[in-house]
């Protein structure tokens, strides 16, 4: 068994992780097409449209995020703590903050649904208002100013000790070890950090003495974020399968990296695939002796091709960037197959233990096995308690399927007790909980379980 | 299906409250006076439990807070009409005016216990789609009325929601 909740822990944690990201791909994307069209080496180079993009990383995405994360924690209030507290990561540090937002945005919101449990009921009638205001106020006033001395030191400590490995790793001439720091530390937006702390001068040094270098091609490298998006693409579900597509144009062609690492955040331990891609690349320009001229700006594959040597570098370049491609794709695909058949078990094992259940109480499991295309039979309204709004909800609907002269059972349950059904109908905010217990059923979310239009609406589609 | 469900001292009209916190703190004190609560503050607690869960309101302007708990000493329905015309159940659009409030004492079987009851608020839905009822609810002065119209439904409702 722990090896089990181990699993579901992980399983918790990445979704979790991937609850704060997945809402805000899309200002993501945004900002990855402003960058790759107006700054100096973009597409279109615009000095006043290009001001959107520092304020947009800096500050709009990990403030998203902050905000997100407080939200699945504590609520609308949560959410606004968590944008606060998240402020005090943004100032406390000069690069952008995605790690610190995902630790920040949650905290906020986890002080504020403290803090209203703890209150609750003490408050004096007509004094609510005043007193959510303000202690949401001062309570994200402190976490703001925790993260803001906390966090901000650390990160500075880790930059420096960054830097100060990939430099060690280079005079010990294990040039392909370094992706074991670099993939890292670029998924944790330190990117910029090392390519232009670290490889550039080393690079220019060196290229200053034989014409070119190897250390513009090691962050660079589009291949390993590549190989990560097509993985999703082949291999992921819901969402963040199909904004991969868009993602990798931006990536590859607009050489915005940062766009592929929510992506690895969603799934920590697609970090493994990255580090194999980037040592892949490596490798191969290091049997090769292929380099570049110049640093490629943005880490595009129309830049690197740009800068590489003349002739044979050209291929080379490409051969590198399909090293690492392919490699993290080939790793990347492995990850999430094993991810995905973890999740079939588990599915599965929650499938039986219902229909054990089932088998207990004597009832009939064959109708609870497979419902999405056989007609409905039965439909179970479901709430708390089991007898208030469920009742209601049900005989309301219960009148309207009668009416309309279909044989469909409708009765009430509460959600622990759900055993069987084709169709489960539950308030918005109990519908995980419902879909937890029967998998296999379908599932609707109702706001007011009066609601006499969505009853109607269901009992048309119904016949 | 205990003749003491709900009585005329359970039926409670006009009274004046401002928030649904007030209204609960005192519909629990009533309860403690007629002794069907041995603590009252339990029970009101227990109460609030469920409402973080999901509110109960109901629409047209009436809200069910219910809840199974140790602290009623037999299941006890409550009508209570609010005379304040700006009492809301969470938010500004969730005018009520009627509040049902059931409490139903914890039992070793809960499944069977959820069915027992499922009647009451069965019985309220069906009533509350018949807008003279509503009317009846909202304007009598006679408790009588209410708690017949209400033990008219519970009685053919009885028989037929359980054991299905």
């Amino acid at each position: 068994m722990p090896t089990n909740n181990l699993k579901v822990g992980v399983q918790s944690l990445g979704r979790f992780l991937s609850g704060m990201v997945m809402p805000n791909i899309g200002a993501f994307i945004a900002w990855g097409l402003i960058t790759a069209l107006f700054i100096p080496t973009g597409w279109w180079p615009n000095e006043s449209m290009a001001k959107l993009v520092g304020p947009m990383i800096l500050y709009l995405l990990p403030l998203l995020i902050g905000y997100t994360g407080g939200k699945m924690v504590g609520g609308e209030r949560g959410a606004v703590a968590g944008a606060v507290t998240t402020m005090g990561v943004i100032v406390g540090t000069d690069i952008p903050m995605f790690m610190g937002a995902m630790i920040a945005g949650p905290l906020g919101g986890y002080a504020i649904s403290k803090f209203d449990v703890l209150v609750h009921e003490k408050i004096k009638p007509g004094f609510e208002m005043l007193v959510n205001n303000f202690s949401l106020g001062i309570i994200a006033m402190i976490t703001a100013l925790l993260a803001y001395i906390v966090v901000g030191p650390v990160i500075s400590v880790v930059t420096v000790a960054l830097g100060d490995g990939v430099g060690w790793i280079v005079e010990q001439s294990l040039l392909p070890l370094v992706s074991i720091i670099v993939e890292p530390a670029k998924i944790l937006f330190l990117n910029n950090a090392i390519n232009h702390g670290v490889f550039t001068p080393l690079g220019a040094e060196q290229s200053a003495q034989i014409g070119s270098s190897i250390y513009y091609l090691i962050e660079t490298n589009p291949g390993p974020g590549l190989g990560i998006l097509l993985a999703y693409m082949f291999m992921g579900k819901g969402a963040a399968q199909k904004s991969a597509y868009g993602a990798s144009i931006i990536h590859f062609f607009g050489g915005i990296h940062e766009i592929y690492f929510p992506y690895v955040l969603m799934k920590p331990r697609l970090i493994i695939a990255a580090i194999a891609g980037g040592m892949a690349g490596v490798a191969f320009n290091m049997v090769t002796g292929n380099a570049l001229v110049g640093p490629p700006s943005p880490g595009s594959v129309f830049a690197l091709v740009l800068m590489s040597t003349n002739g044979a570098g050209i291929l080379l370049t490409l051969g590198s960037i399909a090293a690492a491609t392919i490699t993290s794709f080939i790793v990347a695909a492995l990850i999430m197959r094993s991810d995905v058949s973890e999740n079939v078990d588990l599915e599965a094992a929650t499938a039986s233990i219902a229909a054990k259940k089932a088998e207990a109480k004597g009832q009939n499991q064959a109708t609870s096995t497979t419902t999405s295309n056989k007609a409905v039979k039965f439909i179970v309204v479901a709430c708390d308690a089991g007898m208030g709004s469920s009742a209601m909800g049900a005989t309301v609907l219960r009148g309207k399927i009668d009416k309309a002269g279909l044989d469909i059972k409708v009765t009430n349950a509460a959600i622990n007790d759900l055993v069987e059904a084709d169709i489960v109908i539950t308030q918005q905010e109990l519908t995980e909980r419902a879909k937890i217990k029967l998998p296999n059923a379908k599932h609707m979310s109702i706001g007011n379980f009066m609601d006499a239009n969505f009853y109607d609406e269901l009992v048309k589609s119904l016949s | 299906m205990s003749g003491n469900l709900i009585t005329i001292d359970t039926v409670m009209l006009d009274l004046q409250f401002n928030s649904k916190i007030d209204a609960l703190h005192n519909i629990c004190g009533h309860l403690f006076l007629l002794r069907k609560s041995q603590d009252p503050s339990a029970l009101y607690k227990d109460i609030m439990k469920r409402e973080e869960t999901v509110s109960t309101f109901a629409g047209q302007q009436i809200a069910i807070p219910h809840v199974i708990t140790n602290y009623i000493s037999e299941p006890t329905l409550c009508f209570v009409r609010i005379d304040n015309q700006d009492f809301t159940w969470n938010d500004n659009d969730q005018n009520v005016r009627i509040i049902f409030l059931l409490c139903v004492p914890t039992q070793a079987n809960l499944q069977k216990l959820r069915q027992s009851q499922s009647y009451i608020f069965s019985s309220i839905a069906q009533l509350m789609g018949d807008t003279k009822t509503i009317d009846l609810w909202l304007t009598t002065n006679e408790q009588e009325k209410i708690l017949d119209s209400l033990q008219a439904a519970f009685k053919s409702n009885l028989n037929s929601t359980i054991e299905e």
